[in-house]
């Protein structure tokens, strides 16, 4: 076991992790943040996107050993005082979402990918998001949501 | 009867889903995301073969796991 220190949604915690931990594992199971939903376990879906240093990965790509000393966010923590961030808000305007579990990622992912092309064309933002799969086939809103909170 | 304004104000227009708070929030219950006291897991080991006769189920490997509660043979 290796102790940790990861400071997830401004809060430092610490924990004792084999080495091989996957970090999602660590934020839903040691750390009860369920949020962060797991696709596929594979790093093809982007369902457990999370930020790392306010840039966006896919959680079960990342030994949480490597997130020790480093500051994580997750859809949990997206948002301060209560207020939606800017992307829930308009993910829930423009119906960017049906079941929702594809959401927190896609969330996570297009929060990151503005704040790298902060004015993005259409084309760019499906680019952008091409690590996020949404089986409910939601994307034509999904970027209508992106282009929303780029416009706003 | 006379369509008054007042009948069309939901048909034909688009409504804010009320499901969507706990979704975009990560506040969702979907089933990987419930942990009760006590709970259980289950592991299925289903047979390698496609299309084959089970003839006998070894539990013997199984019985010897530290953590595990029961185990449930069936063919």
């Amino acid at each position: 076991m290796r102790s940790i220190a990861i400071t997830v949604n401004g809060v430092r915690r610490e924990l004792d992790v084999e080495p091989r931990q996957l970090l999602v594992y660590a934020l839903r199971e040691q750390l009860g943040l369920t949020g962060t939903n797991i696709g596929c376990d594979t790093t093809s879906c982007g369902a457990c996107t999370v930020h790392l240093d306010g840039e966006s990965v896919k959680s079960c790509t990342v030994l949480a050993v490597q997130a020790d000393g480093h500051e994580v966010t997750t859809i949990e923590g997206l948002s301060a005082n209560g207020a939606l961030h800017p992307m829930q808000q308009a993910f829930h305007e423009n119906h960017a979402l049906q079941c929702g579990y594809c959401t927190p990622g896609m969330i996570m992912a297009a929060a990151s990918f503005l704040n790298e092309n902060p004015s993005p064309s259409a084309d760019e933002i499906r680019h952008g998001l091409e690590g996020n799969l949404c089986r409910c086939t939601g994307y034509h809103n999904i970027v209508k949501a992106v282009q929303a909170v780029a416009g706003a | 009867m006379t369509v008054t304004e007042s009948t069309t104000k939901v048909i034909g227009t688009s409504r804010l889903r009320k499901e969507d708070a706990e979704l975009i929030t990560g506040r969702a219950g979907f089933v990987d995301n419930i942990s009760l006291p006590g709970m259980l897991w289950v592991g299925l080991v289903r047979s390698p073969f496609a299309h084959a006769k089970i003839n006998g189920i070894d539990v013997s490997n199984a019985r010897g796991l530290p953590s595990r509660t029961s185990i449930i043979p069936k063919r």
